[in-house]
């Protein structure tokens, strides 16, 4: 007789979970129609919307410190979308067991770049990177690069920098891209004022010796020096060089251009010239890690 | 055979009552309209990432139901007592059990291929395309490793209750997933016993990594060749039946007892 009791007292127990579920359910809902009242000012509901950075906080009151980790996956996929599907090279202590061989042949090895329409595919991974982590520079950097460069979006490139520099207010690294593609699309005085920006907030709290800092404060040297000759600010451009000089003494061509313009003379080649073909060059250094990939 | 049928009718009843499909698929759903919803710098016709996170979802979701589909069967039948009747029947126990696992799997197959359904009718409206051959190849590979996943599953639960039987597979699974594949990366960084308990794990479990097509259908590489594509599909035939004669090992001689069951 005790075993049918046991299975009838089963019954209303299975129901008790579905009721705390309810219950916590009900909790949160009611404390999230509450939260522009509890929240601090700084993380009141309104401002979540209006703007970028507000906005992170609601990834971070959702994810916490799992958005960054999320984030960077999500880079890292954009990377793997670059090279149509080939992950990225990690050394294995054995590469010739029959399950390594069958991967193989299952996943894509076929190792290319994605070009064009491609290009596209990657941008949503990156545009999530950013709603994910709103202070991810490279994800600003690599998403105007590729805009501008690989799909010719130059205005969307510029809108999408143009948010990374409010969230991320003393990077020079997007100031100097931001410069970049505002002079391809012609607006020279602001990309004059983007690199007069960024050379006033470069390292941005990065080590002056690091590669990336010395790649960035060197492009934009060049590029101040260049805007001051078109300006004819010879005697500016003169001291710029100096210092661009200073921190690379390997750059012959500076070296003879700032002599001439110190001497008052006319380089042989125009400012206008070299800036024109220096923003078509990237400060991006995109290197591929890939082995070479098997044809299938 | 007509008993193995029966049992496996009987399971996608009960499995339609308790309606966890419909709620997976309404979370794919909802997950699939949101990233629909997502504006990538209005540049249009991007599918690729839709591709990715429903075929992503497509794994997640076959997985839990084949784990939890599976490993509840056979301790539910144990707990209400129906085993009883049920056994009493005439029926063998590998019959029973063969009838289990068919129904488990097929209720997951097909609950897959709405999800693919789901996902492909959302790229075809966003303007995306796909290589038909390429995607019926993806399909039966995920069902072979689901059908793993369900004998494993259905094995461990002959001697488990639903919660540990459920759980170990989960973990299992985990490991076979996640970690096998990286196992060689690993032991780069590994020594002496570490790296040997590395390399016993990469022999002794399965490998679900060669199953997974995914990439090869999101990024348009084509078809597999079909020596490959035939030889991941007995794999996946013989680790399932090689969990199926485990299964029906440990049950065969199995005793029951009516008040340890409650």
């Amino acid at each position: 007789m005790d075993a049918p009791c046991k299975q009838l007292t089963m019954e209303p127990k299975t129901k008790w979970p579905w009721i705390t579920i309810l219950v916590i359910q009900m909790s949160l809902f009611s404390v999230s129609c509450r939260l522009c009242v509890i929240l601090p000012e700084d993380l009141n509901m309104n401002q979540m919307y209006s703007n970028a950075d507000a906005q992170n906080s609601i990834t971070e009151i959702i994810l916490g410190g799992a958005q960054i980790a999320l984030s960077q996956h999500f880079m890292e996929v954009a990377d793997t979308y670059f090279h149509n599907g080939v992950e990225r090279f990690r050394p294995a202590a054995f590469k010739n067991t029959f399950f390594q061989h069958t991967l193989e042949k299952v996943s894509p090895t076929t190792h290319s770049h994605a070009s064009g329409e491609q290009m596209k595919e990657i941008m949503a991974w990156i545009s999530l990177a950013i709603w994910l982590n709103p202070h991810d520079i490279q994800a600003y950097l690599l998403a105007g690069f590729w805009l501008a460069e690989g799909i010719g979006k130059i205005q969307t490139a510029i809108n999408i920098l143009e948010q990374g520099e409010q969230n991320n207010p003393y990077s020079f690294q997007i100031q100097l891209e931001l410069g970049r593609v505002y002079a391809m699309q012609g607006r020279l005085k602001d990309a004059e004022k983007a690199f007069e920006t960024g050379l006033r907030i470069w390292p941005s709290g990065l080590s002056p010796d690091t590669p990336e800092a010395k790649r960035g404060i060197i492009a934009l040297l060049v590029y101040n020096g260049l805007f001051q000759e078109i300006n004819n600010e010879n005697k500016e451009a003169v001291e710029t060089y100096k210092k661009l000089l200073a921190l690379s003494p390997d750059e012959p061509k500076v070296k003879e251009r700032m002599e001439m313009l110190a001497k008052d003379m006319q380089p042989s080649v125009l400012a206008s010239t070299i800036l024109n073909d220096n923003i078509l060059r990237s400060n991006q250094i995109i290197e591929c890690q890939r082995p070479e990939g098997k044809k299938e | 055979m007509t008993q193995i049928l029966t049992i496996a009718s009987v399971v996608w009843l009960k499995m339609l009552r308790k309606k966890d499909i419909y709620v997976l698929l309404i979370l794919t759903g909802a997950l699939l309209t949101t990233l629909i919803s997502l504006d990538i710098f209005g540049l249009g016709k991007v599918t690729g990432y839709i591709k990715e996170m429903g075929l992503l979802m497509a794994w997640l979701f076959g997985w839990i139901l084949a784990v939890n589909v599976s490993s509840r069967e056979i301790p539910e039948e144990e707990t209400r007592g129906t085993i009883f009747p049920l056994l009493a029947k005439p029926i063998t126990r590998f019959q029973f059990l063969c009838g289990k696992l068919l129904g488990s799997f097929t209720i997951v197959a097909v609950a897959i291929l709405v999800f693919y359904v789901l996902v492909f009718a959302v790229v075809i409206s966003r303007g995306g395309t796909f290589d038909f051959k390429t995607i019926a190849q993806g399909y039966a590979l995920h069902c072979a490793a689901l059908a793993v996943l369900s004998a494993m599953s259905l094995a461990f639960s002959t001697r488990m209750n639903y919660d540990a039987a459920a759980s170990i597979s989960y973990v299992l699974s985990g490991v076979m997933f996640l970690l096998v594949r990286r196992i060689p990366v690993f032991i780069t960084y590994a020594e002496g016993i570490r790296a040997n308990a590395l390399m016993i794990i990469y022999n002794l479990l399965p490998h679900l990594e060669i199953f997974d097509m995914r990439k090869r259908i999101i990024h348009d590489y084509g078809p597999l060749n079909a020596l490959p594509f035939c030889g991941i599909l007995a794999y996946g035939l013989l680790l399932s039946l090689l969990f199926l004669m485990l299964a029906w090992l440990s049950y065969r001689q199995k005793r029951f007892s009516r008040g340890t069951m409650l």
